[in-house]
């Protein structure tokens, strides 16, 4: 009979949870929308208020600024007063929260960081897609990466969960050795589709090809487990570019080969001239491959 | 031509004195102009003093020809005698003169005689303005002639100015330094622009015609051409203002110039068209005014022909297509969570009618595919070619650039476009926003890479664009896209396009403009076309944003298709023949 009042409260919890099921089987918006509708919505003034707050302790230098904010960031009402749910359901680049994350990514501070960082470990804050969208882009500018920020890249990386693409463009923009490892291992997941990885590879990987440290991480991916059509999508990714790669409105273009360091340079060289010998490639890609060796000899 | 004649009629002859000393006078009058006689100088009046001498109706007047005459140094000369018959020798009561110069006034005149004061004669004078004789009003014009870029126009009151008519077929209006110069103007003289430089807001519910002076002129059943559904040519442009236009304004008139067309290929022959409406003639060969509206009849290449007066003043090219469909699947795919497209179905239905009113310019129209067959899950909405799909978060949120998309593969059935609308696709860069929309796969056009025009005026009045003073146009040649298709033996005949949530809440209206806005784009993509601006991928440079193939430009700036680029998409494989 001591258990009594438990079983009770157990079959109270599991009424309130039949109740929070969908009504009915088809059904395309979250019961939260309804609950996050009914409350009520604050000013605009109130709205800007609390984001110049927001702004003015992600600018600051000091630590227990930076305590302050976390501690906003944390709070769920803060976040709902800042931004509306009006404005969750449009672009995250919208919200009032972007730019926040934004100063504190820049903030070069070491609690600035650490703030960024501690949001990675606070799920509460990213179940908000929007949130997570937000927090994996601030992340990029977190280097080198910390375990917790390549753990949270991780799981926001899973294959089909909506966030890959863009955690893995936070990945390569970071560059650091350990987010470029992440990288390696989501190039090597046989789970992630390989039209997805040819879309890092022509988005992300074409938009760095100068950077040393992903060169460095491409040469050991074509020595690798990629399949052999991957492969050669990475040497035309690094020696060639079309812009018929990309729908027409959405054209991405690869950094000037001209502002690569000499290191990274002599990496390039490296894998041009093991695609050459090692790699079954197309006349047109060795044209385009033999043509990239010689202006980098060029410029040496 | 005949509008440059005067007719001057003399109406009466007011009596001082009959310069009889008994009774009434017996008058008889001697009217020359320019030295030849005017009525009957044997008839005989009886005068009275104080009281008038009406003359008859159409005996005492004249017409003159004055066409090419230099009226200041050559004036019409006027002359009238007025003598008294009597027994024994007729008594002359003297002469009045007129001498009629360049500043030809209308209206009733008279002359009184000097001598004695016995008479004072009443005349009128009028001018020939659109074959009619009457008094116009002074600033009326009643000689018009061509000249490089404007037309020299010679009011009733005798004033000289130049005038210039303009349709251009960009609408909105680009700034005047992208188009063919004007000749200068005196202040004076100030123009009359009654259509914007900016767009319009098309809504679902305005006519298929809205959006004015389209580069192709649908061909339509006569029981089928109103107001509604016929193509709308406007003028954009006039000076001076005083010549106060008017929408059926006699003075303009319209005819239909069926043209070789500049490109053979594609089976275009002599097009053929008809106004309807008001002020156009039973036959539809003809109208007037400054608006007017066409169908068409025979699928080519015409030009209209504006004529003041008689003289050429403005010209609009175009071509006469039948309104060729696109049959279409819209597919709405719904993730977990917030993973969902704004947009339900109510609303891409008003995005495709959007659509549909931009791509009415170009003769293209967007229509549901009727096939009931479904797949990847697919469900029917209440609206036809509107599908509902479930998919996995990947699918619709975030979706890659740079590989292929699985959304615009969902559903799709062969040679029908697929528009998939999705949560988000990645932007092109860090923390800027995602695109609106993007073309995705299609196949390559049936004019191959490039497609050319040289007609005149040039294809969205690309200079030297034949609107004078700019000389006679080039050919014009836009580059195609090539195919993107992913695997045409997986995916065969594979057309399609995804629609992001960027555009905005779909409930308000303005975004509701910038999603059938990015269709009508994205469709042209799908179609062939390239970008379109100054250095831009199409190869042309003109205009500057009006266009909606423009990479950048909002939705209430880009508005327009031109020629070439309706030859293009009417060859697409995915219009229907």
């Amino acid at each position: 009979m001591r258990y009594l009042p438990l079983i009770l409260l157990l079959m109270g919890l599991s009424l309130l949870q039949t109740r929070t099921q969908p009504q009915a089987a088809w059904s395309f918006y979250p019961k939260t929308k309804e609950v996050r509708m009914a409350q009520t919505e604050p000013s605009k003034e109130e709205q800007r208020a609390l984001a110049t707050e927001a702004l003015a302790l992600a600018k600051s230098f000091r630590p227990e600024d930076h305590s302050l904010l976390l501690q906003k960031l944390k709070s769920e009402e803060f976040l709902k007063k800042l931004d509306s749910e009006k404005a969750y359901e449009g672009s995250s680049n919208r919200l009032r929260l972007r730019y926040i994350l934004q100063i504190l990514s820049k903030n070069p501070s070491p609690s600035a960081r650490s703030t960024l960082v501690a949001l990675t470990q606070t799920p509460d804050f990213y179940k908000e897609s929007a949130r997570a969208d937000l927090l994996i882009d601030a992340c990029a500018e977190v280097r080198p990466a910390p375990p917790e920020v390549i753990k949270f890249w991780n799981d926001h990386s899973q294959p089909d969960d909506g966030f890959t693409h863009l955690t893995i463009d936070a990945v390569v923009e970071n560059g650091s050795e350990p987010a470029i490892a992440l990288l390696e291992k989501k190039m090597a997941d046989m789970k992630h589709d390989e039209e997805d990885k040819l879309s890092w590879m022509r988005s992300s990987i074409l938009t760095h090809r100068n950077d040393l440290v992903l060169l460095q991480a491409c040469e050991r991916m074509l020595g690798g487990s990629l399949s052999e059509d991957l492969r050669l999508s990475l040497v035309e990714v690094l020696f060639d570019y079309r812009p018929e790669w990309f729908p027409p409105s959405v054209v991405l273009k690869p950094p000037d080969r001209g502002q690569a360091s000499p290191q990274a340079l002599a990496q390039l060289r490296k894998i041009g001239e093991f695609a050459l010998n090692k790699m079954n490639l197309k006349e047109d890609l060795r044209k385009k491959v033999e043509k990239t060796l010689e202006e980098i000899k060029e410029k040496r | 031509m005949d509008y440059e004649k005067i007719k001057l009629t003399f109406t009466k002859v007011h009596v001082y004195r009959d310069a009889d000393d008994d009774g009434s006078g017996n008058w008889y009058f001697i009217a020359k102009v320019d030295g030849l006689p005017v009525g009957d100088h044997n008839q005989i009046f009886n005068a009275e003093e104080g009281r008038s001498i009406p003359l008859p109706e159409g005996q005492w007047e004249t017409t003159i020809n004055v066409r090419g005459r230099e009226l200041n140094s050559n004036p019409v000369i006027v002359r009238f005698q007025v003598k008294d018959s009597d027994f024994i020798s007729d008594e002359d009561l003297g002469t009045t003169e007129r001498r009629l110069f360049m500043d030809m006034r209308q209206g009733y005149f008279d002359t009184r005689t000097d001598r004695n004061r016995y008479f004072r004669v009443h005349y009128k004078v009028e001018l020939m303005v659109m074959g009619q004789f009457g008094f116009h009003p002074p600033d009326a014009v009643f000689a018009t002639r061509q000249h490089f870029g404007s037309l020299s126009c010679t009011t009733v009151s005798g004033t000289s100015f130049m005038a210039r008519m303009e349709i251009c077929p960009i609408l909105p209006i680009p700034a005047d330094a992208s188009l063919p110069p004007r000749p200068r103007i005196a202040d004076h003289l100030r123009a009359r622009n009654i259509i914007r430089h900016d767009g319009i807001e098309v809504t679902p519910n305005d006519p298929i015609n809205v959006i004015s002076n389209p580069s192709a002129i649908p061909i339509l059943d006569p029981a089928d051409a109103n107001a509604n559904t016929a193509a709308r040519i406007e003028f954009t442009y006039y000076h001076p203002r005083t010549l106060h236009f008017t929408d059926d304004d006699p003075r303009l008139e319209w005819s239909i110039d069926p043209i070789q067309p500049s490109v053979p290929a594609g089976g275009l022959v002599r097009g053929d068209a008809r106004f309807l409406g008001p002020g156009s003639t039973p036959d539809g060969r003809n109208s007037r005014g400054t608006r007017v509206l066409v169908y068409g009849t025979a699928e080519g290449e015409i030009r209209l022909e504006m004529r003041f007066q008689g003289t050429l003043f403005a010209t609009y090219r175009a071509l006469v297509l039948p309104v060729r469909q696109i049959r279409y699947r819209a597919n709405i795919l719904n993730g977990p969570g917030s993973s969902q497209p704004r947009s339900r179905p109510g609303h891409v239905r008003d995005h495709i009618a959007i659509a549909n009113r931009f791509l009415r310019q170009m003769a293209i129209e967007l229509v549901p595919d009727n096939d009931a067959t479904v797949s990847n899950g697919a469900r029917p909405t209440e609206f036809p070619g509107i599908f509902r799909i479930i998919v996995s978060r990947g699918v619709t949120r975030e979706i890659p650039l740079g590989g292929w998309t699985r959304a615009i593969k969902l559903n799709y059935r062969e040679g029908v476009l697929n528009i998939a609308y999705v949560h988000s696709a990645r932007p092109t860069r860090r923390g800027r926003s995602g695109p609106l929309g993007a073309a995705d796969s299609w196949l390559a056009n049936g004019a191959g890479d490039r497609i050319r025009d040289t007609g005149k005026p040039s294809t969205s009045w690309i200079r030297p664009s034949g609107i004078p003073p700019d000389g006679d146009p080039v050919e014009q040649v836009m580059i195609l896209l090539d195919a993107r298709e992913e695997d045409p033996a997986r995916f065969p005949r594979l057309f399609g396009m995804y629609i992001t949530n960027q555009s905005g809440d779909p409930d308000f209206p303005g975004n509701q403009l910038t999603y059938g806005s990015t269709i009508a784009h994205e469709l042209g993509h799908v179609l062939n076309l390239n970008h379109r601006e100054a250095g831009g991928l199409d190869g042309l440079n003109n205009p500057p944003n009006q266009n909606i193939m423009h990479p950048d430009e909002g939705a209430d700036l880009a508005q327009d298709f031109d020629i070439i680029q309706t030859r293009a998409v009417h060859q697409s494989r995915l219009v229907q023949p």
